[in-house]
């Protein structure tokens, strides 16, 4: 089979190398061939990378705009127009775009770089068994 | 007390016990047919997307998310509407962080789940302790707040009259949940999610009329209406506008948004997907209704603050836990509407109730109960029994905490519910799915450190005692100045995992490897 790893679009080129390079050489099940072991790493960095991302603007805009109540909680009562409006009102409205843009972002980064290597492995896993 | 007029009084009161018995006959209905475990815990991991994603919002705003959110948004304001807000946010981070590699790891249980990761029966046992500990205060505080609810509708408020409420409709709520296992609290879920979510939107249209559509009068009408003029829309109002208190809404948050989600009933839904492809698709979905559902919750907590009055709230039912039922009435004056509300609330404490006993029974069932008996492997069909008299004993349980504690402050209870959570369920999973070093011990002492360090906190918290909304309101042993611990224990849960993990042996880093693939392809790696 062809290797899967053609098939994926990758904007930035070549997977970029593995967070942990200690650990790099033990990856050895041997029933895997080695283009499958090198798609598996490609695909686990991948996912990990694009999980941890879309986490941390997740938490770093919530803790980062709960924190503004904390910290200055005199800019958060300011008002900006008419007499309702607040600067914190106005950033819990920028919660709603990071929803919508970490969602967005997280699933576009599954789709290309994760679920076709996935897709091939689980493939040739079931190749294995028959 | 009640608002109604007596012939409407009648009318709500039978339209509402007809809908009772509608969920009943449905319970009946959908019981599985055969005693099949996988039935029984995941209905077969067969729903589709969208039904799923339907379930799992059902599962994820309870009565307490939505009954609760609109008292706090209604009197504090501001702060309200950050925890409307942490509560969407929850549910995202669940489903970029755990959604896929839970429903790749396979189990029924979130001691099934940890134990792919680091096997043993301590760590089952640990993960149905921690599951127990986080169901029970959810629980409570949803059985509690069925009185509330009845006591509007039924007009009368005797301490032994609202008893009796709560242990016939928890019974029947527990029934539901033993019998329908998965399928069964799967479907009153889907109706309670398009229940509420009709009746929400008409509440909070109808809100809107009333103000010409205009956000910025209803803002400042419920400013006006909250007695607390321009404060209303600034931070401090729910703990207080001093740095303790803004200190204290901050632990709060940051419990909400690492534990509201990371619940036992919300993670075992997870595992209903056919596949992760279609866990991320039903979370996306369920993140979007629980998104919207968050933003109208929020307009009717204005709504309350601005057609009700904290004066009207305070006159009516002082816990907020009624306030919805005061705004349909306020909106439409004892109509067609009163009555879908209390139908709606009625169903999301239904779904709430079974959804949380379902998974507590189930944890004790498939992580303790079937594994004592090791040696003798239980039969599928024993195996369903004994997830029956898990949930029957964990509802029996939380029945009888709900009378004890019948007129504490809800948020408390809830809050507890979320720190466990936040604290111990968190931490734990994150390891599990991303650290390589993470031990047996490293797992142990997380969840159990964790469990124990909110529980003390929170019994030395103003939250037990010192305070007049206190549990205790007489005594004073409120050395811990914050009512959420959710600040110091979160960091703790992971110090605790970190810990623990530098002893015991580690995995090898071929087996992490071989783990971290199975969590994205589901597929096991052989060796």
């Amino acid at each position: 089979m062809s290797s899967v790893r053609e098939l994926v679009r990758d904007p930035e080129g070549t997977p970029g190398p593995p967070d942990d390079p200690a650990a790099e050489d033990l990856w050895h099940p041997p029933s895997r061939s080695r283009r499958s072991r090198a798609d598996a790493r490609t695909m686990s960095v991948a996912a990990r990378r694009s999980r941890w991302r879309a986490a941390r603007v997740v938490i770093g805009a919530f803790l980062g705009y709960a924190a503004m109540s904390l910290v200055v909680p005199g800019v958060v009562a300011q008002r900006v127009f008419g007499s309702t409006i607040t600067v914190g009102l106005l950033c819990g409205l920028t919660q709603i775009v990071v929803v919508v843009a970490v969602i967005a972002r997280y699933v576009k980064d599954m789709r290309e770089g994760v679920d076709p290597l996935a897709a091939a492995l689980r493939r040739e896993s079931r190749g294995r068994q028959q | 007390m009640n608002i109604a007029s007596p012939g409407t009084e009648t009318a709500i009161f039978v339209v509402f016990m007809l809908f009772v018995g509608f969920c009943m006959l449905l319970c009946v209905w959908v019981v599985p047919e055969s005693d099949d475990a996988a039935e029984f815990y995941t209905a077969n991991r067969s729903l589709s997307p969208r039904r799923n994603a339907l379930a799992i919002a059902g599962d994820y705003v309870t009565a307490i998310t939505f009954l609760a959110t609109t008292a706090v948004v209604a009197a504090a304001g501001y702060d309200g509407i950050l925890i409307a807000c942490g509560t969407v946010m929850s549910l995202l981070l669940v489903m970029v962080l755990f959604a896929e590699p839970l429903r790749n790891l396979g189990g029924y249980t979130l001691g099934e789940t940890f134990s792919r990761r680091i096997p043993g029966r301590q760590v089952r046992a640990a993960a149905a302790l921690v599951t127990v500990l986080v169901c029970l205060p959810f629980l409570v505080v949803q059985l509690s707040a069925i009185s509330s609810v009845l006591v509007y509708l039924l007009g009368f408020g005797g301490r032994s009259a609202t008893m009796l409420c709560v242990t016939i409709v928890g019974v029947l709520m527990i029934s539901y949940a033993a019998m329908g296992g998965m399928r069964g609290t799967g479907v009153i879920q889907i109706i309670k999610v398009a229940l509420l979510s009709v009746t929400v939107s008409a509440l909070a249209l109808l809100t809107l009329a009333r103000v010409d559509w205009n956000i910025g009068t209803l803002l400042s009408v419920a400013a006006r209406g909250s007695g607390r003029s321009t404060a209303f829309l600034g931070p401090g109002l729910e703990f207080g506008s001093g740095f303790e208190g803004r200190l204290d809404d901050f632990s709060f948050l940051t419990a909400i948004v690492f534990g509201a989600a990371c619940t036992p009933h919300v993670i075992m839904r997870l595992f209903a997907s056919r596949n992760a492809r279609e866990a991320r698709a039903s979370m996306r979905l369920a993140v979007g209704i629980t998104g919207l559902l968050c933003a109208l919750i929020a307009v009717l907590g204005l709504g309350v603050a601005a057609l009700v009055g904290a004066a009207g709230v305070k006159a009516a039912d002082p816990s907020g836990l009624s306030d919805v039922l005061l705004l349909s009435h306020q909106l439409n004056g004892g109509g067609v509407l009163v009555v879908l509300t209390a139908c709606a609330i009625f169903a999301t404490q239904l779904a709430a109730v079974a959804g949380v006993t379902l998974a507590a029974g189930s944890s004790l069932a498939h992580d303790v109960m079937t594994r004592i008996r090791r040696r003798r492997p239980a039969a599928e069909g024993g195996e369903v029994t004994a997830a029956r008299l898990g949930i029957v004993g964990v509802g029996v349980l939380g029945i009888a905490l709900a009378l004890l504690v019948q007129q504490w402050n809800a948020i408390a209870i809830a809050g507890l519910g979320v720190d466990l959570a936040a604290s111990a369920i968190f931490p734990a999973l994150v390891y599990c799915v991303a650290w390589p070093g993470f031990t047996r011990a490293g797992l142990l002492s997380c969840l159990y450190g964790a469990c124990a360090a909110v529980l003390v906190l929170t019994a030395f918290s103003p939250a037990v005692s010192g305070l007049p909304t206190s549990l205790f309101p007489h005594r004073s042993f409120d050395w811990f100045p914050l009512w959420n611990p959710g600040l110091i224990t979160v960091p703790l849960g992971f110090a605790l995992g970190w810990i623990g993990s530098r002893l015991g042996p580690r995995l090898s880093p071929a087996d992490f490897r071989a783990f971290e693939s199975q969590s994205v392809t589901g597929v096991p790696v052989s060796h």
